[in-house]
């Protein structure tokens, strides 16, 4: 309860001293379609949370049962890998929705943080479509994460790209036109801007189709690679018998 | 204490460590994330500063800092704590850690000293920890193009880094020595994080902050070391005019690692009393 405060505070105090004289950044206002950093920050670090928690979740769901030694007795039972797998997310995603309220909560009745949300549905399938392109993702890291020994580090070290490609803190068109090509690759880009714009600045459906579309072209492109990625391993470790190698 | 028996089991101890950093991955793994993360929380605090500060020129950052640069400002803030870090997840959960693995009774049965242990513990992540911050500054002066003073007194910030690194010891002791009765490192450390971050002016002078956070601000050494540091290496400053940051890190030094010693030792017999090592 305490460390969200804490780090939105972090950042509220850096923007005031920043731009406390104008109040505002016109620059910031201009793409991002409203003058609320703290809003726009608060929702960028709660989506983090539902991808670090799909990483952790289910990214580290197979390394963990390695870890445990119990990976083996698992593909034994007669029973979808992704059903296993979506069960491991589950409680991750609650407890991610969870900070996600919370961190709103505490945005408007501390930090002043306007909820402008005209359309509760189009923001419940802007978030839905979000958590389902990056389960897609966490399907495909776990069978990564059980090749190499070093998965804990590759999931660190893609942290702080995705953060800044997909704008977290600021809005992408900021970056330089390469950065963005990157940015549009991703499905929490998209996800972040149609959140964003769905619950600080109204927006209808018109203004977020093109979040929508794409975000369920990446969901069912992810959901499909991330599939085959585990059976693909699956078939893989099998054949090599090492299942449980480090 | 036998000194040669200590030296012997240190060594042994910064060994056992590297190895175990090194199973969890490959060297190639271990260099993608050190080059990775730095690269893109420097990126992203740069890119911020600019979409909030279209002229690069802020202002209230010049009337509170006393400098417009606000990416050195900020990096010499991150190096300092990146220190900080190390210790809350170095030494804060290295004995609970030992308890996860089922090597906490014999790791307090060696006659091996507790501190010898806990502070060897930490030296490859104190390595790991510099390693960064040559990556960090590299990548702030070539890439980014910060400058720093001119008339920097490198003796000056390296004296302020050590002290504070060793106050900051402490607080990892005293966090260890709790954890041994909470059982929550993890929690603590992750609560102190934050906390730290917010209250001691990485990002920020503390003046900026309420009275009343200010005045806990004050009661941190952290608060001092980020602010020698900054003062030496972006303004250059003189031994007087961080002399009183260096008194209030040897005062804190000094007292911290007391209450450490004192707070790790009392916990260490309560625990044995209440045949609590291995419990949950």
């Amino acid at each position: 309860m305490i460390a969200p405060i804490l780090w939105l505070s972090s950042t509220i105090f850096v923007y005031k001293l920043l731009v406390a004289p104008a109040g505002y950044s016109w620059i910031f206002e201009n793409y991002a379609g409203t003058k609320d950093y703290v809003g726009f920050a608060i929702l960028g670090s709660a989506m983090t949370g539902y991808w670090n928690n799909v990483l952790w979740g289910m990214g580290y769901a197979l390394d963990r049962e390695r870890w445990m030694g119990t990976i083996e007795l698992l593909f034994l039972a007669p029973v979808s890998r992704l059903t296993l797998l979506i069960g491991e997310c589950l409680v991750s995603l609650l407890e991610s929705s969870w900070g996600v309220a919370y961190m709103l909560i505490v945005g408007a009745l501390l930090f002043g943080v306007r909820i402008n949300c005209t359309n509760p549905i189009l923001t419940a399938v802007s978030f839905a479509l979000s958590v389902f392109s990056m389960l897609g993702i966490g399907l495909f890291f776990a069978s990564v994460f059980v090749l190499t020994r070093g998965a804990r580090i590759l999931a660190n070290s893609l942290q702080t790209p995705i953060y800044f490609f997909s704008g977290v803190s600021f809005p992408v068109q900021v970056l330089p036109w390469w950065c963005q090509w990157i940015s549009w690759c991703l499905p929490m880009t998209y996800g972040l801007d149609a959140f964003r714009k769905s619950i600080l600045a109204g927006a209808t459906f018109n203004d977020v189709a093109f979040d929508i579309y794409i975000l369920i072209a990446f969901t069912t492109v992810y959901l499909v690679l991330g599939y085959i990625s585990l059976k693909y391993l699956e078939r893989l470790s099998t054949k090599k018998g090492s299942m449980s190698f480090y | 204490m036998d000194v040669s028996t200590e030296w012997r089991a240190f060594k042994a101890t910064v060994v056992a460590s590297f190895k175990i950093m090194m199973r969890y991955q490959t060297p190639s793994e271990w260099l993608l994330w050190r080059l990775a993360n730095p690269l893109f929380s420097l990126a992203t605090t740069v890119v911020i500063y600019f979409m909030l500060v279209p002229s690069g020129y802020s202002n209230t950052m010049v009337k509170y800092t006393g400098t417009s640069d606000f990416v050195a400002y900020i990096i010499i803030g991150g190096i300092v704590y990146a220190f900080t870090f190390n210790v809350l997840f170095g030494i804060g959960v290295s004995l609970y850690q030992e308890q996860e693995n089922g090597t906490m009774g014999v790791l307090l049965l060696t006659p091996m000293n507790r501190f010898t242990w806990m502070i060897a513990q930490t030296m490859i992540g104190l390595f790991d920890t510099f390693l960064i911050v040559i990556i960090i500054l590299t990548y702030a002066f070539f890439i980014f193009g910060i400058q720093f003073s001119s008339s920097v007194n490198l003796g000056l910030t390296i004296v302020s880094m050590i002290l504070t690194i060793i106050s900051l010891y402490a607080l990892g002791i005293i966090l260890d020595g709790i954890s041994l009765i909470t059982k929550q490192p993890w929690m603590l450390a992750n609560t102190i994080n934050p906390s730290l971050y917010f209250i001691c002016g990485v990002n920020y002078p503390i003046n900026v902050l309420p009275d009343w956070c200010q005045l806990i601000a004050k009661g941190i050494p952290l608060t001092y070391g980020i602010d020698a540091v900054r003062k030496t290496l972006l303004f250059g400053a003189s031994f007087e005019s961080v002399s009183f940051d260096l008194v209030m890190l040897l005062f804190f030094s000094i007292i911290l690692n007391i209450t450490a010693y004192f707070t790790f030792r009392y916990l260490e017999v309560v625990i044995k009393k209440k045949a609590t090592v291995e419990t949950y």
